[in-house]
C-alpha cells in the first residue's frame, strides 16, 4: 500500500512542473518589465535607468528563458512570489491572507455536500419510486439547474434583508475573529456552493447505490440472514461510496471556479475574489499566482482522493500484483 | 408432513412477479420433497422457474415477486416443530433465523457473489456471528480456518485475510460453500453452483458437495440445467417446465424409465461420448412460451410430439406410474392419480 501512495505522490511532480511552466511562460508573455513584478515598487521608482539595467543583469533577466524559469522556480520554493502591480504588496502576503478564507469556505461546502448528498442519495435509493425519492429528485433538479449566484441573491434577500438573521457579506466582525464568530459569515456562501454539489452527489449516490443493491453479494448477505439495515450499511454503502468519492474529488476543482462567483456575490475576501479583482485590474502576476495555488490545491485533493479510494477498495490497494 | 424422512416439503407452490402491468407466472404448481441427507436435483430449461422456486424457499425473491399460493414446510430436525416458510415475512426475524443457519444458499456466479471490499474471513465470520451470538473471535476464526482447510483451500490461515479478487473462480466457489456451511445448516440450496466454472473445476466442486453431504449429513437441493450433473450428483430428480414439475422420481427412475415427453426430449438432447459424428443431436422444436401467458391446458402441448386432442382439455393431473415416480401427462392416464 505504501508503494502505491509513494507512486501516486511522485506522479504529482511532473504535473506540478508542467503547471509551473505554463504559468511562467504565461507571465513571460505579459508585456511588462519583469522587474516591476519582482521588486518592491518603492525601491524601483527611486532608481535611475542605469541602475535598473545593472539590476536586470544582476537578477539575470538577460539570461536564456530556461535558466530564468528554473531560477524563478527556486524563488517560488523559497516563497518569493513577486509583487502585485497595483498595490505593490508581496503576493505571498496577499495569498496568505486570502487562502485560509477560501479553504474554510470550500471545506464547509464539501462537508455539507458530502453529508447531505450521500444521505439523500442513499435514502432515495432505499425508497426508490416513493414520495421521498420523487421529492429528492425534484430538489436535485432545482439544485443542478439553478445557478449558484441566484441562490446567493435569494438568500441575501431572505435571510439578511427580510429576516436579518445573517450578515449579507464580508468575512468577520471587527474584533471578533475566532472561527465560531466567523461562522455566521460562512453559512450562506458555503450553503450556496454546496447546493449544486449536493444535487449532483445525490444523483450519483442514488444510481450507484441502486446499482450495488442488485449485486449478487447483497443477495449473499441476505441469504446469511443479515438485517436489511445492516446489509445496506455494510454491503451497499461501502461499495456504493467509491464512485461517489471519485465524483466528489472531481468536482472539487469546479468548486474553485464556484468560489469566484460566490465570493463576489457575498463580498467574501477569498482567493476567488482576489482572482476576479486581479484580472479586472490587470494585475496579472497576482492572477497567475492565484491560479498556481488553485492548481496545486486541485492536485493535492486528487492525491487525497486516491488515498481515500485505496482505503475504500482493496482492489486498488493491492493493484495488479495481488491478482492470482 | 413426514418429519422423520423429509426435511423440506413444497406443496403446490405458486410464485408470481409483477412486471409493469403484466403478471408473470414464474412458478405455477410445484410440489417437491427433499429427503433427509439426500440430494434433490431440479432440472429444466432457462426460465422454467427452478431458481424462483429456490429463492421462494428462503423468501429471497426480488421486491416485485411474491408467493401467492401453496406451502413450504421445513423441519430442521426429526423432532423439531415444522416451520411454514411461506408464511414468514420476507424481512422478518423468523426467516432471518432460518437463512444462513438452517438453510444456506450458494449462487451461480461466485465472482460476483462475494463482496469485493471485505476479506473472505470477514465474510464467513459475518454468517457465523449472526447465528452464534456468544462466540469469541478466536474460536470463530479457528473454526473458519478449519473449515476452509476441509474445503480444500491451501494455506487457509493466510488466505483468511485475503480479498476475493485474490482468489480464482473455483476457490471463490469454495469460499461461498464455506460461508454456507459454517453454521452447519440442515439444507443447502445450490443454484447452478458450477455453471460459471471450468469443467475440471466443476467436477471438483461437485465432488466437494458430495463429500459434504456424507460428512455433515446435509440435504442438498441442486439446481442445474445440466443432465450430466444430475446423473453425477443427485439421488432424486425433479424436471420442471414452465413453472410446473412435470416429472419426478429417483435418479434411476428418471434416467432409465423417463415417462414425460419433455424428460425424454431433454435426455435425447444430451450428447453422449462415442456417438457417431454425423448424428445430429435432437432438439425440442419451438421455444418456451411467454410466462405471462396463462395456459388452460398442458404447457408443453405446443411442442410435444405425442400431443393429442386430449391435451387441450385442461391440465393433466399427476400420475404415479411406479412408487415414487410422478408424471404430469395424459400418457400415463390409467396409472394411479396422485393428489
Amino acid at each position: 500500500m505504501t508503494q502505491y501512495f509513494i507512486k501516486r505522490f511522485l506522479s504529482m511532480i511532473p504535473k506540478l512542473l508542467i503547471i509551473t511552466m505554463l504559468i511562467y511562460f504565461g507571465m513571460e508573455l505579459i508585456p511588462i518589465d519583469p522587474l516591476t513584478r519582482m521588486m518592491d515598487p518603492d525601491t524601483l521608482s527611486s532608481m535611475s535607468e542605469a541602475q535598473l539595467e545593472e539590476l536586470r543583469e544582476a537578477k539575470g533577466l538577460n539570461d536564456p528563458v530556461v535558466v530564468r524559469y528554473f531560477r524563478w522556480l527556486g524563488d517560488l520554493l523559497h516563497g518569493e512570489l513577486g509583487y502585485s502591480l497595483t498595490t505593490g504588496t508581496p503576493i505571498s502576503k496577499l495569498l496568505a491572507a486570502r487562502f485560509p478564507a477560501t479553504l474554510e469556505l470550500c471545506g464547509i461546502a464539501i462537508i455539507l455536500a458530502g453529508i447531505f448528498g450521500i444521505l439523500m442519495g442513499s435514502q432515495s435509493a432505499r425508497h426508490k419510486n416513493t414520495l421521498v425519492d420523487y421529492g429528492n429528485t425534484v430538489l436535485g433538479l432545482v439544485g443542478t439547474s439553478v445557478p449558484e449566484f441566484f441562490f446567493g441573491m435569494c438568500f441575501i434577500m431572505l435571510f439578511s434583508m427580510r429576516l436579518g438573521w445573517l450578515p449579507s457579506g464580508g468575512r468577520m466582525t471587527i474584533g471578533k475573529t475566532a472561527f465560531f464568530d466567523r461562522i455566521e459569515y460562512m453559512i450562506m456562501p458555503s450553503v450556496c456552493m454546496a447546493i449544486g454539489l449536493i444535487a449532483y452527489l445525490m444523483r450519483v449516490t442514488r444510481n450507484s447505490m441502486l446499482d450495488v443493491m442488485h449485486k449478487d453479494y447483497v443477495k449473499t448477505a441476505r441469504a446469511k440472514g443479515e438485517k436489511e439495515g445492516q446489509i445496506f450499511v455494510k454491503h451497499c454503502f461501502r461499495n456504493g461510496c467509491t464512485p461517489v468519492v471519485l465524483v466528489l474529488i472531481g468536482r472539487i476543482s469546479m468548486l474553485v471556479s464556484g468560489t469566484t462567483i460566490i465570493e463576489t456575490v457575498f463580498n467574501y475576501p477569498g482567493m476567488g475574489m482576489l482572482l476576479v479583482n486581479s484580472i479586472t485590474e490587470k494585475d496579472l502576476p497576482v492572477a497567475m499566482m492565484t491560479l498556481l495555488l488553485c492548481a496545486i490545491m486541485v492536485l493535492i485533493t486528487s492525491f487525497l482522493g486516491d488515498v481515500a479510494i485505496a482505503f475504500l477498495d482493496p482492489r486498488v490497494r493491492f493493484g495488479k500484483e495481488g491478482q492470482s | 408432513m413426514d418429519v422423520k424422512n423429509n426435511i423440506l416439503e413444497i406443496e403446490h407452490l405458486q410464485t408470481q412477479f409483477r412486471v409493469g402491468r403484466k403478471k408473470v407466472y414464474a412458478v405455477n404448481d410445484v410440489s417437491l420433497t427433499v429427503k433427509r441427507g439426500h440430494t434433490l436435483g431440479i432440472v429444466g430449461e432457462s426460465g422454467c422457474g427452478k431458481s424462483v422456486t429456490a429463492h421462494s424457499i428462503l423468501q429471497l425473491l426480488p421486491q416485485n415477486g411474491a408467493i401467492t399460493g401453496g406451502s413450504i414446510l421445513f423441519a430442521p430436525d426429526a423432532d423439531s416443530p415444522v416451520m411454514e416458510l411461506q408464511k414468514m415475512k420476507r424481512t422478518g426475524k423468523e426467516i432471518r433465523a432460518v437463512r444462513g443457519q438452517k438453510i444456506a444458499m450458494i449462487f451461480q456466479d461466485p465472482l460476483s457473489s462475494l463482496n469485493p471490499v471485505y476479506t473472505i474471513g470477514y465474510q464467513i465470520m459475518e454468517n457465523l456471528k449472526l447465528h452464534e451470538k456468544g462466540i469469541s473471535k478466536e474460536e470463530a476464526k479457528a473454526r473458519i480456518i478449519d473449515l476452509l482447510g476441509k474445503l480444500g483451500i491451501p494455506e487457509p490461515a493466510q488466505r483468511y485475510n485475503e480479498y476475493p479478487h485474490q482468489f480464482s473462480g473455483g476457490m471463490k466457489q469454495r469460499v461461498m460453500i464455506a460461508i454456507a456451511m459454517i453454521c452447519n445448516p440442515g439444507l443447502l440450496i445450490a443454484d447452478e453452483p458450477t455453471t460459471a466454472l471450468d469443467v475440471t473445476i466443476q467436477a471438483q466442486i461437485l465432488r466437494l458437495m458430495k463429500q459434504l453431504k456424507e460428512d455433515f449429513g446435509t440435504s442438498i437441493i441442486l439446481i442445474t440445467h445440466n443432465m450430466g450433473i444430475v446423473a453425477e450428483a443427485c439421488d432424486e430428480v425433479a424436471v420442471m417446465y414452465m413453472g410446473r414439475v412435470v416429472e419426478s422420481g429417483t435418479k434411476r427412475q428418471i434416467f432409465a424409465n423417463p415417462q414425460h415427453p419433455y424428460t425424454c426430449a431433454l435426455l435425447r438432447s444430451v450428447p453422449v461420448p462415442g456417438m457417431p459424428e454425423d448424428k445430429e443431436l435432437d432438439s425440442i422444436p419451438g421455444s418456451t412460451p411467454d410466462a405471462s401467458i396463462r395456459f388452460d391446458h398442458c404447457e408443453f402441448q405446443p411442442r410435444c410430439e405425442h400431443a393429442c386432442g386430449r391435451c387441450m382439455d385442461g391440465f393433466p393431473p399427476v400420475y404415479e406410474c411406479e412408487p415414487g415416480h410422478m408424471v404430469r401427462c395424459f400418457v400415463k392416464e390409467g396409472a394411479r392419480q396422485h393428489d
